[in-house]
């Protein structure tokens, strides 16, 4: 069936499925684009390219709506669309070492609140996030799906296309590696 | 410190490191609009290019046909030979509409599938335009207004109101809204809910809203799902100790028609869910989903999913109502009538008048002599009257309202016995704080008028008293606070009237909050019904008569009126006014 939008969009060819996926992009934009970019942006350590990054997966996303017709899939597609699509921006771009002072000063202390405003808690937040910077990107990355995303390995593993036994190898890697640049600051926190 | 407790601090750590970094990261407004802008660049390079590549296609069947003929035949005629049919493929000939892509073919644009509000079809959102609504009522023309009516009016939270992000682009809209919340001296602005909406003809239309952080969520039912009742309604846990409720609405009110389900989950409970029971008189409407927020009781998140009915049919209503004859507290069927029989024994020298009823019980006034009463309460089956209240001594109740919530707490007017004494009414509110003990506080009302009229009625949340108040010849519906109004003046008007023409007399409170009431003007009697602060026309009985009672079923789908000389409308959402009649005058009703 082919139809046509009132308005602008007058006289451009719309059907039915087109027409699902305007409405399903409004709905999960909505209800998931502000994580997805803080997801990319904790990947990239820049928002700007975090945004072009989830807008591309979204085009993309509406571009397959036909295939997925789900708001639980397309959130998984999204998903797995950011982590590749961040991840080919870091191998390409090189952005990470050129970008990351924008949102992730190299000293942490940088980033610190005053010691008047008693901000311990926030001292260690921000060495934990430098430290999270050091690590191998497939470990990062899991530990940021894991840890600021909440998903299972299940969904790790799809997002990431890697098989769950390496999200899990991923991790405890990952968690050791942060464990022993923070030991100490773990011991005098605690 | 032990290496488990390490990582445990660790996680910790790892976890609101990341969380707190996320939440300095605010993209910037358009991402939306940048998205649309982009598919809509694709969809029209995509128009272009399939003709072509159509045309393509067809050429290099042409091309490979060709061969093959000029292979396997050797043409007696060649110079006559101009095209090959290739099945029932048409030849493409180098004409201008092989380099562009065809005109395109316009039709009517379609209503979209999941929009519930203003409008639930074409036909309405027609009509409002052929009745000049976009110059009436322009707010439906207006997204970011109707995102408000519609969570002030439809989702019933009138105090989400500040508009946190507002995306427009083209056909698709959604709009933010938020509130302050006040947690003991702090005052935070929170985002409740994200009101999505589709432009159609002269109107916007929602088509349903979430929850901006994304915890409330819904896996049932879909957008656009076709219930039939009960429905099911679910979603994903969280949190820790989370409390929503859940309705099933349409434009024309509550379409639940049980209590609002309230849901408790959190502390890893992987799912939330319930059944609600519903009778809808649209064939569309919505699931809609609050989370109360425990600091301030007001609304924390917002989840609103736009679905179709089963079955429309008009509105059912009750099988009986309740009403007095011979002074006893009887049972009447709504579809006649007909008394059918008496809850109450006999009561020479007294009797029973204004039954309500509030859950499995029938509530009245029994009067007991001169200028003596009391609350009572009996069993819709029958059985001993129970007392409930007493007016104070020297007082008569003459009006009153029970809190559908619990039971526990109600509340009347009463009026001096004597015109001398001060204050000459009372707004009583009367609270059981265990089985044998009731707190009780009051608005005085130190000479008449003003006055309240008619009975109090309890809003949806069980706190605040919803009452006409009359002042000579005008009357306001107001809104006290049972555990904080000291005086007359520690009120609010939940309803807008016109005091020049509209003379409420009569109003009660529906389970979602909706007040309804009924008001007497040059030409007859309304009934309006109030949600949001706006009231709307539910329907009118012509002639010169004064309300005297309006009940409403707690799904706010039918309405019993009654007139100060007995008698009885019936109305139903989708359906007509009828008028019972009752063996006797039945000025006071309840169902």
């Amino acid at each position: 069936m082919i139809e046509t939008l009132a308005g602008e969009q007058r006289g451009r060819f719309v059907d039915a499925a087109t027409r699902d996926a305007d409405e399903a992009l409004v709905a999960i934009y909505t209800a998931h684009y502000r994580s997805l970019v803080r997801l990319a942006a904790l990947l990239l350590h820049d928002v700007p390219a975090a945004e072009d990054v989830v807008q591309d997966a979204f085009v993309a996303m509406h571009g397959s709506w036909k295939r997925l017709r789900d708001t639980d899939k397309a959130l998984a597609y999204l998903r797995q669309a950011v982590v590749n699509r961040a991840r080919s921006r870091l191998r390409h771009l090189k952005v990470v070492d050129r970008k990351a002072p924008a949102l992730l000063p190299a000293d942490a202390r940088a980033h610190m609140p005053s010691a008047e405003t008693g901000a311990m808690a926030a001292i260690d937040r921000a060495h934990v996030l430098v430290a999270l910077r050091t690590l191998p990107q497939r470990q990062r990355e899991v530990l940021v799906l894991r840890y600021y995303s909440d998903l299972s390995e299940a969904q790790i593993a799809d997002a990431m296309g890697i098989s769950t036994g390496a999200v899990k190898s991923h991790a405890s890697r990952g968690m050791s590696a942060l464990r022993q640049k923070l030991g100490q600051s773990l011991e005098q926190t605690s | 410190m032990s290496a488990d407790d390490r990582d445990v601090r660790l996680e910790e750590l790892l976890r609101a490191s990341l969380y707190d970094e996320a939440e300095t990261i605010t993209p910037a407004g358009d991402g939306l609009s940048r998205i649309q802008g982009r598919v809509t660049t694709r969809r029209a390079r995509a128009a272009w290019w399939h003709p072509m590549a159509a045309l393509g296609g067809v050429a290099v069947v042409a091309v490979a046909g060709f061969a093959a003929y000029a292979l396997t035949r050797t043409p007696a005629h060649p110079s006559t030979l101009h095209t090959i049919q290739t099945g029932d493929t048409p030849t493409p000939t180098p004409d201008a509409s092989a380099s562009t892509p065809p005109a395109p073919v316009v039709t009517k644009p379609t209503y979209p599938a999941s929009a519930f509000y203003p409008f639930t079809s074409e036909a309405a959102e027609r009509q409002w335009v052929a009745q000049d609504g976009p110059s009436k009522q322009p707010w439906v023309g207006d997204p970011e207004l109707l995102a408000k009516t519609f969570v002030a009016a439809f989702v019933q939270q009138p105090g989400v109101t500040d508009v946190f992000a507002r995306h427009i682009s083209g056909r698709t809209a959604t709009i933010t809204l938020g509130r302050t919340l006040h947690d003991g001296n702090r005052s935070v602005p929170v985002k409740v809910t994200t009101v999505s909406m589709v432009h159609f003809d002269k109107a916007w239309l929602v088509v349903g809203a979430s929850d901006g952080g994304g915890e409330l969520k819904l896996t049932s039912p879909k957008s656009g799902q076709t219930l039939m009742s009960p429905a099911l309604v679910a979603g994903p846990g969280y949190g820790v100790d989370e409390n929503v409720r859940v309705d099933v609405r349409t434009v024309s009110g509550i379409a639940r028609t049980g209590d609002v389900p309230t849901v408790a989950f959190g502390n890893g409970v992987p799912q939330w869910s319930t059944t609600v029971p519903f009778s809808a008189a649209d064939p569309r409407g919505a699931v809609v989903v609050v989370e109360l927020s425990p600091a301030d009781g007001g609304p924390g998140r917002i989840a609103v999913v736009g679905v179709n009915f089963a079955t429309v049919q008009a509105a059912s209503y009750p099988q009986y109502f309740y009403g007095v004859k011979n002074g006893r507290v009887t049972k009447f069927s709504s579809k006649s009538g007909a008394a059918i029989s008496y809850l109450t024994p006999p009561e020479p020298g007294g009797g029973a008048s204004d039954p309500q009823l509030v859950g499995n019980n029938v509530y009245y006034l029994d009067g007991a002599g001169t200028c003596v009463n009391a609350l009572r309460s009996v069993p819709v089956t029958g059985g001993s009257p129970t007392t409930v209240s007493q007016p104070d001594t020297g007082y008569v109740i003459t009006g009153y309202g029970i809190a559908a919530v619990d039971n526990r707490v109600n509340s009347f007017f009463e009026s001096s016995c004597n015109s001398a004494v001060t204050p000459q009414g009372r707004l009583v509110f009367d609270t059981m704080i265990d089985d044998t003990h009731t707190q009780r506080t009051s608005v005085p009302f130190p000479a008449f008028p003003p006055q309240v009229v008619g009975d109090p009625s309890f809003a949806a949340d069980g706190r605040h008293v919803i009452a006409v108040v009359r002042t000579g010849t005008q009357a306001q519906v107001q809104q006290y606070d049972a555990y904080q109004s000291s005086s007359m003046s520690d009120a609010t008007s939940p309803c807008s009237t016109d005091p020049s023409t509209d003379l409420p007399t009569a109003t009660q409170v529906d389970s979602g909050g909706a007040v309804w009431f009924a008001t007497q003007t040059g030409s007859g009697m309304q009934v309006l019904r109030c949600a949001g602060g706006q009231s709307s026309v539910a329907f009118t009985v012509t002639g010169t008569d004064t309300p005297a009672d309006v009940a409403v079923t707690s799904n706010g789908q039918a309405v019993l009126l009654t007139d100060t000389s007995g008698a009885v409308w019936r109305w139903t959402a989708g359906g007509t006014v009828e008028q019972l009649h009752p063996s006797v005058p039945q000025p006071q009703v309840a169902w």
